[in-house]
């Protein structure tokens, strides 16, 4: 892949492109599942508190 | 059998719940061929090997703009019918749009250097997608600023209500303007414009990409749900003990 990048400056843009997109792509995800996770365990809670009640 | 239905939060959680892992699946599947299909393309014949960005960038930009026109509708929906879902579902789904605009505009940005020759120009395309990323922001802005989620919802629904004007000229602004950004390639109505050895490539990645949204749409829509479910059983708890 170094090689090809010294070969083809072209492939900088490229490789670019799919890290950018693989990073960003990453993170809604991530954020998306630690949010889905905690309002899981935050529901879970509330409704443990409800029935203790 | 009404689609009202599913206006119902545990009638869409008890359907949302047995769809949700598939597509996630399906989505991982789907871009996985898409990307490694898309990386035995040749390289084009003037723009070379920077060709390859079209298998992202159009998949982004066509889903940035079309999560912003679900998100119009569901809000209409919302401030029309009254359902708090339709709302939730636009909620869920502006962190999306904004994540695919800002791909489009950064992938868009790395291809145009080596094929116009700048990273950026205010062409009406681009300029109008750029409007519409403030609005996704503007929007997530606006539901985190005001308390009261009621209120929020439908003061960001009227907001998104306003932008889609933008999701409108970012579509079209390029058969209204001349613009340095090139009009559509892929269209049904004009026959085939790009050689299939790019063209599959890229329907495989757009199929990715829309399950891949309707994925993430699910899933944060659920936690949407569960998040004022809980909130609800706290205000209740509170109200009964302040009651006691």
């Amino acid at each position: 892949m170094i090689v090809e990048l010294i070969i083809d400056p072209l492939l900088r843009y490229v490789v670019g492109a799919y890290i950018g997109s693989i990073v960003v792509l990453a993170l809604l995800i991530a954020v998306t599942v630690r949010a889905n996770t905690q309002a899981r365990r935050e529901l879970d809670e509330a409704e443990k508190r409800r029935d203790r009640r | 059998m009404s689609m009202w239905r599913f206006a119902n939060p545990a009638a869409f959680m008890r359907l949302t719940g047995r769809l949700v892992a598939p597509m996630w699946v399906l989505a991982s599947l789907v871009l996985a061929v898409g990307t490694v299909w898309s990386l035995q393309a040749p390289p084009d014949y003037q723009q070379g090997i920077t060709v390859l960005i079209i298998f992202i960038h159009v998949p982004a930009a066509l889903l940035a703009i079309n999560t912003y026109v679900v998100m119009a509708i569901a809000s209409g929906i919302g401030l029309v019918r009254r359902h708090h879902v339709s709302f939730l579902v636009a909620k869920a789904a502006a962190p999306i749009g904004a994540a695919f605009t800002l791909i489009a505009i950064l992938t868009g940005a790395l291809w145009g250097v080596p094929t116009w020759g700048t990273w950026w120009a205010w062409d009406a395309r681009l300029t109008s997608v750029l409007v519409m990323f403030f609005f996704y922001v503007g929007y997530m802005a606006l539901w985190a600023a005001v308390d009261d989620p009621d209120k929020a919802a439908e003061l960001s629904g009227v907001l998104c209500l306003v932008g889609v004007i933008f999701a409108f000229l970012s579509r079209y602004a390029v058969h209204f303007w001349a613009t340095l950004h090139q009009g559509a390639s892929l269209t049904l109505a004009e026959g085939q414009r790009v050689d299939d050895a790019y063209r599959i490539p890229i329907y495989v990645m757009i199929v990715g990409f829309y399950l891949l949204f309707v994925a993430l749409l699910l899933t944060r829509a659920r936690t949407e749900i569960r998040l004022r479910r809980a909130r609800a059983l706290r205000q209740r708890a509170q109200m009964l003990e302040a009651a006691a």
